[in-house]
This record gives structure tokens, C-alpha cells and sequence, in this order.
């Protein structure tokens, strides 16, 4: 294939810098490194908290619409046997509290109460476990979120008061309450999530139960965790069908949707914001190609006085097109991964990092690579180059020997 | 006994057969008629120059016969064929089996090697590159650059660079070799060396030479000789 190797050597001439190729690699490869920086950025905070929804509330939630689940264990154990894929199910009672600390004012918060066995083959609490020691959690001890210990200067052994608004009420309308509870703190998690470690306080769910005057054994809900997430939805819908009573199944991916759709969007938009300036980026290398190829007017007429086809002078540029575009691709997307590799220290450098915190609840920037962004935008690169030499190769190929021999001088 | 005739051998049509060509082009004051009626027919391994002055149209002549460019009338075989109703295309690849060009300038590709300039005059043809190699490297030492086989025209001298382009016109065995001023840029004594080599090159490979230039003395050497004046070529 003459006409590509001919690209080729025009494109990387020998002995000699290629300083047209140079400014036209570089060009795309810094459209692909941002679209692909954004995109992939984009897509691993939307993953992230995918993944932050699933380790929170589990990939099948089966609750009672709002009412209490009575015998929770059973129920729980049940659920666990009778639903393909699972591999664990916990029950968890949840509700409000009112909290009082030695050093802090009185503050509302939402307390879990769990089963610590089981909530742990659920969530991966081993891996969140920051300070203290699981033996010591018992009715009497809680685990706190890291950044609500922080704030409320919380360390391990620590005691709080905790009470239900509930009983408040019962205060007010002056029937026989039951006194705020003091608890002591045995352990600290850190998710890197920011609502689930400013919030979280974990108690036994007997002691859960006690606190907002539920019946023993009672939960709010039973969370799944099955082999493959992404059958969440599938699972949840055959629950729905078998479910006794007022039991409804519920898939993770409907937890938080108008956020996750409201990242999504934001990702679509960039992307479109990004491939215009990318577009324009690529006209301009276009005209640089027109620029290169009107230089060459000389060697078209000669090919053509040679013998070579208008079809092959045309096969010649485009290849250089798809040449600049696969150099581009592979230089920006190699970019791309460096700058992601070091993300952290840049949003740093940027002193961003509060601001993604505040925005997107992460402690660090979250990492996950879509091969379809990666395949998606190589795609769109090949194509655009091969568009914008289009029009350079079309002006070459129908130039007449003659004339290209004669306007060369 | 039946009678035995000898038939004589049908002698082979001319190389190129040009009749009654015209060519203008159009400028702001009208119609430039450049040739007006050429009528030539060349015989292989025939020797024909042409001279005239700048801008009598020698080069456009010399680009329709060549199939270059297109005549505005009149008709143009190649080996006995019309070219009148071939196409761009087709008349690119019969142009690159049958026809050799040596232009003044050298015409070299810049970032090609001398071997690589001439294989690629081969594989334009469609000959792989194995089989042109060996064809390309006899040619660089019958034109005295065997030494010089990787070198870029940039590291070429003007007359080395002419004597690749001339090794880049023979590998393809061309019926037709068309020469527009190959010494124009040379010394003198580079240019007749240039000369002597073309001259023998295609005497001993029977090609047909049309040898376009201002050196009375190299056109004198060719079998015809014509000077083109006022479009019409007249023998010298």
C-alpha cells in the first residue's frame, strides 16, 4: 500500500524534526486528554456514589412502606433463603434521635440500629472501621461517623446522651416517658462519604428499638446484598411478586435517582460542551492540513505524472488525517490517564479540595475508567480527523497533473 | 508443392501518433491559442527534440502527449489506442506502464531516500515492493549511485538528483520517455554528462525519447529535430 506508506514518510519525513505532525498531534491529543479527563472524572463520581448508595443501604432494600417489620430475624433469614443471588440480608431499625454530648449542643441525628454480624456481611463495614474494637459494640456502645466524632470531639470511650423526639412529645402531653440514654463510644468509621461519616451512629438494634419504643425484634427494613448488583433490579421486581403483606422490595439504583440523573446529565453536557471546543480544534487542524497538502501541490502532480490514481493522492491524506488522529488519540488518552493518576495532588494544588467535598461529598476524587467514554471518544476522534482531511485530500486528488506541476513552479 | 509466400512482418504502430492537436487557455484578453495543429507520430527507440522559445508551449506539449493534460481537439494513441474517451483514472495507469518523465526540477520526493524515489514510481504501477527493490538497486549503479542509495535529495547534488530522477523513469520499461529541460539546471559539463546518459539509456532499452530543451547542441543529437513557433512544430 504505497499511499500510506508515502503518509507515513511525509508525515514523520526522515532526519528531520516533524514539526507539522508535532503541532498536529499535540492539538487533538489535548481534545482528547480533556474530554477524556472529564468524562472520566464525570462518570467516576456518578459511579462513586453508585457504589457509596449500594455499601449504604445494600443492593435490594425490602421495607413496609413506612411501618415496622415484626419479626425482623426471621423475616430477615427467610428473605436470605428464598432470593436467588443473595448472599446476606440484615435488618436495620432506623430513626431520629436527639443527641447530647459533654462538649457539643444538642444536635439531631439519624441513628441505625443493627445487627453488627449481619449489617457487616451486608456493608463492608471492616473495611470502614477506623478506631476501637467490634467485640466491645453492645447495647450500651455506639459507633460514630469519623467527621461527626471530630466535630463533636468524640474519641473512643466517650460518652453521649441520646433520646427520641418522640419521647419529647410524650414529655409535652405529660405522659411517662422513658430518660435519655447515655451510651459510650466503642468504635469510629470512616466511608470517605461525607453524609454517611458526618451522620452515622450505629447502636445495637435492641438498644435502636428501646430508644424510639419499638417492639423487640422489629426493623425498618431488611437490606439484601446479592452476588451481581446489576441484577438488583431484576431481583427486587420477583420479590415484589412473592412479597406477603405490605413488604416491598426496592433496587439501590432508585435510591438518590434524581441526583445520580442530575450527574449523568451534567456528564452528557460536558461532553457536548467539550466535543464544540473539540470541533473547532479540529477545523483549525484541518486548515493546518490544507496548508501542509497545498505545500505538496509539486509531489501530487508528480504522482499523478507517475501514474498515480486520483483515488490512491486522496487514500495518501487521508491517512495522514487518521495517522494525526490515532497519534493524537493514544498521546491524549496516555495524558489523560497521568492526569487522572495524579488527580488528587492537582485538586489539591487547585485548593479545590473542600469544594469537592462540599459539592460531592468525597474526601478524595473518586477513579473509575469507562471503556465505552475511552472507546467512544477514540471513535469521534478518528472521525473528525478523517472529516477535516476529507476536504484537503478531495482539493489533492482532483488537482491535474499539469496544472499542480505548473502552479508548483 | 503450395507456393511459398513470405509475408512481410507488419511493422509496429508508432510509440505516439498526434493528430491535428490544438490546446488554448483562457486569459483575460481572450483565447491564447498555445498549439495550434501538431501532427507527430514517434517510432520506438526514436530520438525527437524540440526547441523554442519560453512560453512557445513546449512544456504543454510536452504534457498532452504525456497525458498529462487533454487536448482541446484533435486525437492522441498511444501505441495505435486513443486516449480521448479513457478516464482520470485509467489514463493515470496506462501512464504510469507506459510513459517516463524527467522534469527540470528533478521532481523528487524530499523525504524518500533516491532508492525509495524509484521503487515508488514501481509500486505506483503496482509492483510489490520485493520485486522492485532488486530493479531499483541495478539502476542506481547503471546511473552511478549505487554509494548513494539511502541518501535524501537534500544530500544530493543537482545532477545526482537528476540522474535518480532519470533511474526513477526507466524501472517501469516505458515505451515513452519525455524529458522537459533535464540539464536546465546543471553546469555544463553535469548537464552533457546527464545527457550522454539518457541518450543511452534509452538507445540501448528502445525507448522512444522526446527531448524537450534550449541546448542546440544536445537537440542536434536527436534522429528529428522540430522547433515549435506559433503552435505548430516545424523541423529544424
Amino acid at each position: 500500500m504505497w499511499p500510506c506508506y508515502l503518509a507515513r514518510k511525509q508525515l514523520f519525513p526522515p532526519r528531520r524534526f516533524p514539526l507539522f505532525a508535532f503541532i498536529s498531534i499535540v492539538g487533538v491529543a489535548l481534545g482528547v486528554t480533556a474530554l477524556l479527563v472529564v468524562q472520566t472524572v464525570m462518570h467516576s463520581f456518578g459511579e462513586e456514589h453508585r457504589r457509596r448508595i449500594r455499601e449504604s443501604y445494600g443492593d435490594v432494600i425490602v421495607h413496609a412502606g413506612g411501618s415496622p417489620i415484626g419479626a425482623a430475624t426471621r423475616t430477615s433469614a427467610l428473605l436470605l433463603q428464598k432470593t436467588p443471588g443473595a448472599t446476606a440480608a440484615a435488618p436495620y431499625l432506623e430513626g431520629q434521635a436527639i443527641l447530647m454530648s459533654d462538649e457539643a449542643d444538642i444536635r439531631f441525628v439519624g441513628v441505625r440500629g443493627i445487627d453488627l454480624d449481619g449489617e457487616a456481611r451486608v456493608i463492608p463495614l471492616d473495611r470502614y472501621w477506623e478506631a476501637g474494637r467490634k467485640e466491645d459494640f453492645d447495647d450500651e456502645h455506639v459507633i460514630l461517623g469519623a467527621t461527626l466524632a471530630e466535630n463533636l470531639g468524640l474519641g473512643l470511650g466517650a460518652t453521649l446522651t441520646l433520646t427520641s423526639p418522640g419521647h419529647i412529645a410524650q414529655a409535652i402531653d405529660g405522659q411517662r416517658i422513658s430518660l435519655p440514654k447515655e451510651f459510650h463510644v466503642s468504635g469510629i468509621i470512616r466511608t470517605g462519604f461525607r453524609p454517611a461519616d458526618e451522620q452515622t451512629i450505629l447502636l445495637t438494634r435492641r438498644a435502636a428499638a428501646e430508644l424510639f419504643g419499638a417492639a423487640p425484634d422489629t426493623a425498618s427494613a431488611i437490606h439484601l446484598k446479592l452476588r451481581d448488583h446489576t441484577q438488583a433490579g431484576d431481583t427486587a421486581h420477583q420479590l415484589n411478586r412473592h412479597l406477603p403483606g405490605n413488604l416491598r422490595a426496592a433496587p439501590w439504583s432508585g435510591f438518590r435517582k434524581a441526583f445520580l440523573d442530575a450527574v449523568a446529565m451534567e456528564k452528557e453536557l460536558l461532553f457536548f460542551l467539550m466535543f464544540i471546543i473539540i470541533l473547532v480544534a479540529s477545523f483549525s487542524i484541518g486548515s493546518t492540513l490544507f496548508n501542509h497538502v497545498v505545500r505538496r501541490t509539486r509531489e501530487i502532480g508528480l504522482l499523478g505524472a507517475l501514474g498515480a490514481r486520483p483515488r490512491q493522492i486522496l487514500q495518501i491524506y487521508i491517512t495522514q488525517g487518521i495517522l494525526i488522529g490515532l497519534a493524537g488519540y493514544a498521546l491524549g488518552a496516555t495524558l489523560a490517564v497521568l492526569i487522572l493518576h495524579f488527580r488528587q495532588q492537582i485538586v489539591q494544588l487547585m485548593g479545590q479540595g473542600e469544594t469537592l467535598l462540599q459539592q460531592y461529598q468525597f474526601a478524595k476524587v473518586p477513579l473509575h475508567y469507562n471503556t465505552p467514554d475511552f472507546l467512544k471518544t477514540a471513535l469521534l476522534t478518528l472521525l473528525l480527523m478523517t472529516t477535516v482531511s476529507l476536504l484537503p485530500a478531495l482539493w489533492a486528488a482532483r488537482r491535474k497533473p499539469s496544472e499542480a506541476m505548473r502552479d508548483a513552479g | 508443392m503450395p507456393d511459398k509466400t513470405t509475408i512481410p512482418a507488419t511493422p509496429p504502430p508508432p510509440v505516439l501518433r498526434a493528430r491535428a492537436l490544438a490546446k488554448g487557455y483562457n486569459t483575460p484578453r481572450g483565447r491564447l491559442a498555445v498549439l495550434a495543429d501538431i501532427t507527430l507520430a514517434i517510432d520506438p527507440g526514436e530520438f525527437v527534440s524540440i526547441r523554442g522559445e519560453s512560453g512557445a508551449g513546449k512544456t504543454t506539449l510536452l504534457q498532452i502527449l504525456g497525458g498529462l493534460d487533454r487536448p482541446d481537439s484533435g486525437e492522441l494513441l498511444w501505441n495505435g489506442e486513443t486516449l480521448a474517451r479513457e478516464t482520470n483514472a485509467r489514463l493515470a495507469r496506462r501512464r504510469a506502464r507506459w510513459l517516463g518523465c524527467v522534469f527540470q526540477n528533478y521532481h523528487l520526493v524530499p523525504e524518500l531516500t533516491a532508492h525509495e524515489n524509484i521503487t515508488l514510481a514501481a509500486r505506483i504501477v503496482g509492483h510489490p515492493l520485493r520485486d522492485a527493490t532488486p530493479d531499483a538497486t541495478r539502476l542506481l549503479a547503471t546511473v552511478g549511485l549505487a554509494q548513494r542509495a539511502t541518501h535524501l535529495p537534500s544530500q544530493l547534488s543537482g545532477g545526482e538528483c537528476q540522474r535518480v530522477a532519470l533511474a526513477r523513469a526507466l524501472i517501469n520499461n516505458p515505451s515513452l520517455l519525455l524529458a522537459d529541460e533535464p540539464t536546465g539546471n546543471l553546469d555544463e559539463r553535469t548537464g552533457a554528462s546527464i545527457m550522454n546518459l539518457l541518450i543511452e539509456l534509452t538507445k540501448s532499452a528502445r525507448i522512444a525519447l522526446i527531448l524537450v530543451t534550449h541546448n542546440t547542441e544536445f537537440a542536434q543529437r536527436a534522429t528529428r529535430r522540430f522547433i515549435l513557433r506559433h503552435g505548430v512544430l516545424q523541423p529544424a
